[in-house]
Order: structure tokens, then sequence, then C-alpha cells
């Protein structure tokens, strides 16, 4: 039994440390929480300005009001009032209220709600980037005209409106309106329908539409809102969900601060604005999150969009849908952002989860992937996200000199046996270096070190992990070898790589030889040790390789060493994936070394240039967002995968075994470590001693 | 007498009135009478006291949101008043 002491220390100077990428630094979501939001609560209780930090406001939908008339030249909304609005009490295309009787203002303040620009001043609106369609249907006094309101529906269908905010209500409703409400669901409108102020335990009309018989496929599109307070409870003159509570949500409604008609002398002040209570301004605060999502997601529908709001609301009272609440309180933040596991799609149809799709890089792509690649993700609602591919790739760890600290037959690990038959040598090996089992001599292997710091075993064959070789050698004059591998492209034997190998020794005497090494690898799962995950999972590769070997004495004491590997790969793209092609791909490396063989031990200096890609594209054909048919769109992405950068490894060495004791000593400095261009240069020094008792 | 019995009993109820909606019938007595078929119905105090009124009419639909008077009698949405009745 041995025992060894080792003392051992080592000094791994680190100026280390791979390349990175640079992440955007966005604003936190209290950017957007100014004077302006703060001055509405309801803007904080539903979550807003989240969604804002990623620029979602309601751009290019329009939202029509069907109210008294807006105020079209308020300075807070002018500059988001659309086109084509109407006065169907008037008959003209001017939908300013009319000031007559008592003058309360009622459409401009639901307008501001939904749009109240963004300008640092007074207030803005949930969607302040939408514009408001203004369909004046009834007196500022508060009354609304059946044919007026139906009128301005009809409109709102033909100026192509997403949302309709119906701030109004009644405890009976005629079946034309009735028609007119359905007319604009099957026009793929959302209507947003305040509850009622009576504290009744069901919703005024068009609210609870959906009940009535013949109308039931409104449930679908329709919300009927109840009004809550700062501390989102139910507001006290709020009708409740009841009959309506599967189509029904709750959302701020009391001390709402919004935008008032700047004529209105009733209201104290004369600044233009007010606050004012009901699930009249509840039913804007849908609106507006209704905007948001159409715009963010032009191709889903009025009842996916609904659905979302359901989904995604803040569950109040007794637990899940309830008859006070309904589906629970507007939560704008949760409807934007991702539900559920988001997939990656391929062109061919298929879906992968994102969780389990992704890149592992080998060192010959060094930093090829590591680049700004945006791709389009999707959550269970089919709506695109977006992301950098480069978060998803996984790159290899710099080597530290750590692992030589290991005893020789640790590194050295696993079994060889040779048997020789006459003129021919047949080797059986496992876990062995596969390079070493296939060369003719052991003059490139430094005893005592791994292959990180040998003088080579940077070929193809180096890539291969828990190998099995068969090979067989001739023995005479010329050297020939004929072998077989099988083994694995990672340490935890998943993805399989197989392969043959015929050598020759063109040359061998005491001063110089020159070996060639031909072979042929197939990998299964990856290609040159890269696997890739997936929606982004290839097919077979096959390998062909050549390496070089020479050595020449250049004096008794002092040898010269060569290695120079190129190889050619070619991938099967798999139709279910994102990789939709891989040209052939070109790999280079070599490397030199001057040995001196010293009384007291060995003295080396090497220069690698680590095996890496040289030449080679790989086409992504990637989602990039939804099609105005709700279909996902793809284009197709390449992606050169030769490293911008060439790892140079340095290494100078001093290795004694004399008397049991073992001293190594390693200098080592890399520049662009694993051909990654934004990679520090590394300096590690180690130093190990052990005695053998 | 009787007609000032049903008065003033009439009055206290109103100014206990609950949140339940009130049916426009009753109100059509209360002098909040804005038009042809349109009232500004009591519904209830709200916690400052002031008194909410909510839209309705028979034939129209209303606006939702709870209307204010103030000392002068005006009716407004506006809950900014410190002065409301």
């Amino acid at each position: 039994m041995k025992y060894f002491f080792i003392f051992s220390v080592v000094l791994i100077a680190g100026c280390g440390g791979g390349g990175g990428s640079s992440a955007v630094v966005k604003n936190p979501a209290t950017y957007y929480e100014t004077t302006e939001y703060d001055s509405q609560y309801g803007l904080s209780n539903i979550k807003a300005s989240d969604i804002y930090l990623d620029g979602y406001s309601g751009s290019g939908v329009t939202v029509a009001v069907i109210d008294t008339g807006v105020d079209l030249d308020h300075p807070d909304l002018v500059a988001n009032i659309a086109s084509g609005g109407y006065d169907f009490i008037d008959n003209d295309a001017d939908a300013n209220p009319d000031g007559q009787g008592a003058f309360m203002s009622h459409g401009t303040h639901v307008a501001g709600i939904i749009a109240g620009v963004k300008n640092d001043v007074g207030m803005h609106g949930v969607a302040y980037s939408a514009k408001i369609l203004a369909l004046r249907a009834g007196d500022s006094d508060g009354s609304l005209f059946t044919s007026a309101i139906e009128n301005s529906i009809d409109l709102a269908i033909s100026q192509g409106a997403k949302v309709i905010n119906a701030s109004f209500g009644s405890s009976d409703i005629g079946t034309s309106t009735k028609d007119k409400w359905l007319s604009a669901h099957n026009n793929d409108i959302v209507s947003v329908h305040a509850a009622g102020n009576d504290s009744n335990t069901d919703p005024d009309y068009g609210a609870k539409l959906p009940a009535d018989s013949g109308y039931e496929a409104l449930e679908n599109t329709l919300i009927a809102v109840v009004a809550t307070d700062s501390s989102n409870t139910i507001a006290n003159y709020s009708n409740q969900c009841g009959v309506a509570k599967n189509w029904c949500m709750a959302a701020p409604g009391s001390g709402i601060y919004s935008t008032v008609d700047t004529t209105d002398d009733n209201h104290i002040g004369g600044d233009g604005y007010a606050t004012s209570n009901g699930t009249s301004m509840a039913a804007p605060h849908v609106s507006g999150a209704v905007a948001v999502l159409r715009s963010k997601w032009p191709s889903k529908s009025a009842s996916e969009v609904v659905t979302i709001l359901y989904d995604t609301a803040t569950d109040l009272g007794d637990a899940g849908i309830d008859v006070v609440y309904g589906r629970g309180l507007l939560n704008l933040d949760n409807a934007i952002y991702a539900q559920g596991a988001l997939t990656v799609a391929t062109a061919s149809g298929g879906s992968h989860y994102l969780s389990d799709s992704g890149f592992s890089s080998s060192g010959v792509l060094g930093d090829a992937l590591v680049q700004s690649i945006e791709t389009a993700v999707y959550d269970k609602y089919k709506r695109d996200y977006y992301f950098n591919l480069n978060k998803v790739v996984l790159v290899p760890k710099s080597a530290l000199m750590s692992t030589e600290l290991k005893f020789e037959d640790t590194i050295q690990r696993g079994i060889q046996i040779d048997k020789s038959y006459q003129n021919l040598q047949v080797s059986f090996a496992q876990d062995k270096s596969v390079d070493k089992v296939f060369a003719f001599d052991d003059k490139t292997n430094i005893t005592g070190l791994s292959d990180t710091y040998s003088l080579y075993a940077d070929s193809h064959l180096s890539q291969i992990d828990h190998a099995t070789v068969i090979n067989v050698a001739s023995t005479g004059n010329i050297k020939t070898s004929l072998g077989m591998v099988s083994g694995y492209t990672d340490k935890n034997k998943t993805h399989a790589i197989n392969g043959v190998n015929a050598a020759v020794l063109v040359n061998s005497t005491d001063d110089f030889s020159f070996s060639v090494q031909l072979s042929h690898l197939n990998e299964s799962e990856t290609f040159l040790s890269n696997y890739f995950r997936g929606a982004y999972q290839t097919g077979i590769a096959k390998t062909n390789a050549i390496n070089l070997i020479v050595s020449s004495k250049l004096s008794n004491k002092v040898e010269f060493i060569a290695q120079y590997s190129k190889g050619r790969t070619k991938v099967n793209p798999l139709k279910d994936s994102v990789v939709s092609s891989v040209s052939t791909i070109d790999t280079k490396g070599y490397s030199m070394s001057v040995v001196a063989n010293t009384d007291s031990g060995t003295l080396f200096a090497t220069f690698k240039r680590p095996m890496k890609v040289t030449q080679g594209n790989m086409t992504l054909t990637s989602a990039n967002g939804l099609n105005a048919d709700d279909s996902i769109s793809f284009i197709n992405q390449d992606i050169n995968l030769s490293p911008s950068a060439s790892e140079e490894n340095m290494t100078l060495g001093y290795l004694s075994d004399y008397n049991n004791n073992t001293f190594v000593l390693l200098l080592n400095h890399k520049n662009n470590t694993n051909h990654d261009v934004l990679a520090k240069s590394e300096q590690q020094i180690m130093l190990k001693m052990s005695y053998k008792f | 007498m009787k007609k000032l019995f049903l008065m003033v009993i009439s009055i206290l109820l109103f100014g206990c009135e609950s949140e339940n909606y009130q049916p426009i019938e009753k109100t059509q007595q209360s002098n909040n009478k804005i038009k042809s078929d349109l009232y500004y119905v009591p519904i209830g105090r709200d916690d400052d006291g002031c008194m909410m009124y909510q839209a309705k009419s028979e034939s129209m639909m209303t606006m939702q949101a709870i209307i204010y008077q103030n000392g002068l009698g005006k009716f407004s949405m506006s809950r900014d008043k410190p002065n409301c009745l």
C-alpha cells in the first residue's frame, strides 16, 4: 500500500475571468411613478408602472367613449383625441359637451382615466398613448339617449375601435340596444360597462346583458366593472357582480382624479381636474387596460384579451370567482407579463419549453454564440416575448491548474491492456486519453500532467470522454494502426460519440518521427461536443479529421514537438428545430513544444492554439413575433460559428521525479481564454511537491 | 297636520337613507327632478357626511358617477367640494 504525503502550494494568480456581455440598463418601475402618476391612485392599485417600463401604453388603439361628450381641447386630452368622433345629440362632428344644465364633465373625466396624456401635468390615463374616439350620446346632466347610444356603437365599429367604454347603465335595456352590443361583440370589440351605483347585489344593464337569453356570447367580450376604493374594498355605493360574476371584475372607482371640462365652473378651482366617485370611474380603468393589451398584441381577439384580464386579476373577497368582486381586481402588471411556461416555436409547428432549450457550447465555438440575437418566445396565451439567445448559452469555464494538484494515478485514470501477437500490438483501454492510446509513442505525454497541460492532446479525439478504445498497431519498421473508439462528449455520459482512427508513422528514428492520424467521428446529439438542447437540437454530426505529429531532436537533450489538427464537420439539422441549417464546419488547432531533459528533471515550454472553428455558419429560423392572423412569424438569423478570437496558451514547466520526491512547477499564461475576445488575460502559477514512502 | 307628519317622516327617512337603491317613484317627490324623466336620486351619505346622488331615468341610460350637491344647490360630480350638503 502506498501512502503519499503531499505538500502542495498552489498560487493561482488571478488575472483571470471570462468575457461577458453588456446588459441594457433599464429604469426601475418607480421611474414612471411620477407626481402625475401618483395623483391618481388607481394607476398604482392596478400596478400600471411596471407595464410602462416596457413601453406598453396603448399606442395605436382607439377607445370609443360613448358618453356625455368629451372636452376635445383639454390640454391633457387634446393630443389623444382620435378623428372621427361625433355628437349624436346635436348631429355634428363636435363631440364637446353642450354645457347645458348641470355641467357634469362626465365624459371628460372618463376619457382622462383612459387616455389622459402623460405630460407631467395634472394626471395621465391608464393607456396614455391610446386614442379616444369621443361619441356624444347624452347631455351633461348625465342622461344618455337610446338611439344616440346605438348610433355611437355603430360608429365605434366602423371607426375601428377595439374597446368601447360604457360608463352608463339602466335597470332596463331595449332589444335594439342589446343587439347593438352583440354587433360590437361580433366585430371583435371589447365593451366595458359600469356595474351601477345602487349598492345592489346585481349590476345594471348593460353590465348584466350576457345573463339574458340570446346574448350569452357577450360573456366573452363584455366586462362588468364594480368600483373599489383606495384600499381595494368594494365601494359602499357600488353594485356587486352578482349574476355577472363570470364576466365581472373590480377596478378603482372612488376618489379618482381626472380631467374635467376646463369651462365647467361647477368644479371648484376650475383647473380642469376633479376627483369623482362611481363605477363610471372604475370602468375606464379596465378600458385602458384593454387598450394596453390590444396595443401590445393586436392579433389577439377581444375574447382572448378579456380572458387574460380575468385570469390575471388579483383575487378579492371569497377565494376564486365570487358574487362581489367577480374575477377580482384588475392587475395590469400580471396581465402584461408572461403567464405559464415559456415556449420556443419551430417553423415546422413544434413547440419546446424554453427551460429545456439552449446551448451548451464547447471550447471550439468560443464566443461565437455569446452575441445579441433576439428571438421570440411565447406564453400560455401565445403572446410573444423577447430575449437574447446569449442568456441560454453555457460556455465552458476556464481550466484551473488545481487539477494538476491531483496525484498522477488520479489524473491518468482508467485502464489499458496491451498484448503483442507477432508484429501486432492489440490495445484495449477504458477511460484513458484517446490521444495517448492511439499514439505510437508517448513523447507528447509529460508524466504527471493532465491532458490540459500535456504537450498536446488537442486533436479531435481529445473531446471524447469515458472512452472505450480498441486499437491494433503494427510494430514493424513501418508502423500503422487501426482502432475504434466509443465514448461520450460529456462527463455525465449523456451524449454518445464513436468513430474510427487510422494512423501511420511515416518515419521513426531516434532523431525524427512523423505520424499521421486520420479520424472519423460520429456524434448523435452533438457536434464538436456542442450540445444544442430542446428547440435548438441538432441531428447526427460527422467529423473527418487529420492530426499530424512531428518530433525532432535539436540536441541530445532538447527535443522539438509539434502537433497540428484539422477537421471538417457536417451536421444534419432536424426538422423540428430552430437550427434549420448548418454549413460545413472547419476546425483547426496546433501546439509547439520544446522539451529539455536534464539529469534532475524535465524542462519544457509549450505554445498552444487550442482547437477552434475557423469557418462555419448556422442558420436559426427563429420566431420573431405574431402575424396579423395570430400565427407565429419567423425570420432566418445567420450565426457565424467562428469565434472572434483565438486562445493563446503558453506554459513553462519543470518536473522532477527523484528519489521518491516529485516536484512540479508550472507557469501558464493565456490570452483570449476559450476563444473569447472579451476574456481577460490569465496567469496561473502552480507548485507541487510530494514525497512517496 | 297629517301632511306635515308625512313630510317629517319622509325627510327623516330621506336623511337616514341607506346605500340601497331607491326606486324612482319615491324620489319624484324629492325636488331633484333635473328634466323630464331624469332624477338625481339620493343613495346615502359618504364617509364625510355628504349626500350622494345617482342619476336615474326610466327611459334613458344614465351616467354611473356619484353626484354631489353644494351649498348653492348646484349638482356636480366633483367630490372636491368642502361645502357639500
